[in-house]
């Protein structure tokens, strides 16, 4: 009889490791949080090391995170025009606040490559990539756009290409402009290559 | 009991036979692999393998020759530049789906990389190593750069130059990313480095997202390789 358990014990094993879902090893993806999600508030140092609420940052008709790198070339490619959407929007209550959630680059870093960059929006630390794994940011830039009631509108890239000339889709700044006009997003999510952020502890 | 021990050897003998639908559904379309410009690409990739190969081999020389040489970390003077070819989104749907009988086609690796990402540049030496390893094992190994095309005869063959890399390199030249990244995978959002092993059948058997853990990815492809 024990055999009999023994041997019914190891047919189960095999049976369990075949009929395990097939699916592809994977530890590493990061799902961004579903166009429609409310964001809910929170709290993150700025660049000063200031605490700074969500809530006391977003624009009264919508607001533009966007995560950020001060080393990244591609996010680097978009200082401008990231620094421009922030000021064609701001007097129509449109708020741009970056987020920097790389754990190889420090406060210091963003206050200087700001500074150096002339990006005066607002840039807050995501030190424990906390925000950056409740939206699901992968990489930078990367855009999260949330109407003035914190739902998210847009997710993805600011427009179609890094080099600025090339630029013939201005996904973040139609959608935008949809919302300001109090119209659907027509194309809500957009992808785009950019840096991975580099998480703490490597992940 | 009898019949709990032929399902058992069942299971162990014949996995294949307890595939689910989502293999099926992810398998390579053979009436596109058949489509002439795919063998055109397959004409491309193996020209570019044979001269990899052949590129390889002058490492290879060199390196028991010279080693003051090889630790310099570059080619021979003279040698011709790697060739990167430029592909648009038909040239990439046709780069992963290399072969229309399942019986030839062999795993195949790609890497996503660019040459301003910082973590593909860290990673390259290990990409390299496992293409050496096992180029003649019986995997494929394919670069797709995201630079801009203006880097195609420039940054991006320099680069692969100084890498000594000799897998065939591509570069990705379309007006909208979104299409190209979700071809090869729905869940990726765009972030590179991205690393994909497909399997004889043209079905994701592993991807990683960032720099990747060599080891991981020589057990992966050897699970794939096994798979025969």
């Amino acid at each position: 009889m024990k055999k009999f358990y023994a041997l019914a014990a190891f047919v189960a094993l095999v049976l369990a490791a075949y009929a395990a879902p097939s699916r592809a090893a994977d530890n590493t993806a990061v799902t961004p949080a579903p166009i429609g999600t409310t964001v809910e508030d929170f709290k993150l140092a700025d660049a000063e090391g200031r605490e700074r609420a969500l809530s006391s940052l977003k624009g009264k008709t919508g607001t533009v995170l966007i995560f950020v790198s001060t080393r990244c070339p591609v996010s680097n490619a978009y200082n401008e025009r990231m620094e421009k959407l922030y000021e064609d929007y701001r007097a129509r209550g449109v708020a741009v606040v970056g987020i920097n959630a790389n754990s190889t680059e420090s406060a210091d870093d963003i206050r200087a490559h700001a500074k150096e960059k002339g990006l005066s929006f607002v840039i807050l630390k995501d030190k424990e990539n906390k925000i950056a794994d409740r939206l699901g940011a992968g990489h930078t830039p990367e855009v999260f756009f949330l109407d003035a009631s914190g739902k998210l509108v847009y997710h993805g890239a600011i427009d179609n290409a890094q080099n600025p000339v090339m630029v013939n889709a201005n996904h973040l700044r139609n959608a935008v402009d949809a919302v300001l006009a109090g119209k659907q997003v027509e194309r809500a999510d957009v992808k785009a290559f950019g840096c991975s952020i580099k998480r703490v502890g490597g992940r | 009991m009898r019949l709990l021990l032929t399902v058992s050897l069942a299971f162990v003998l014949a996995p294949g036979l307890f595939v689910g639908e989502g293999a099926a559904a992810s398998a390579r379309p053979a009436s596109f692999a058949n489509a002439p410009a795919a063998a055109a690409v397959d004409g491309v990739y193996r020209r570019a393998r044979r001269k990899g190969a052949a590129r390889k081999a002058r490492v290879n020389r060199r390196r028991a020759g010279s080693t003051a040489r090889a630790s310099a970390g570059r080619f021979a003077k003279g040698a011709a530049s790697p060739k990167v070819t430029e592909i648009d989104l038909e040239g990439l749907k046709k780069l992963l789906r290399r072969d229309a009988d399942p019986s030839k086609a062999k795993p195949l690796l790609v890497n996503f990389w660019a040459t301003w990402c910082d973590p593909c540049r860290d990673e390259f030496p290990d990409l390299v190593r496992i293409d050496a390893e096992y180029r003649d094992r019986g995997l494929d190994f394919a670069l797709v750069s995201g630079d801009d095309i203006s880097e195609i005869k420039a940054g991006v063959p320099k680069f692969l130059r100084r890498m000594k890399a000799g897998m065939p390199a591509y570069l990705l030249n379309v007006p909208d990313m979104e299409p190209a990244i979700n071809e090869v995978d729905a869940a990726w959002g765009g972030d590179l480095p991205a690393t994909f092993l497909f399997d004889r059948e043209g079905k994701i058997v592993y991807k990683h997202f960032g720099r990747i853990d060599p080891q991981e990815v020589r057990a992966e492809i050897d699970k794939a390789l096994g798979g025969k």
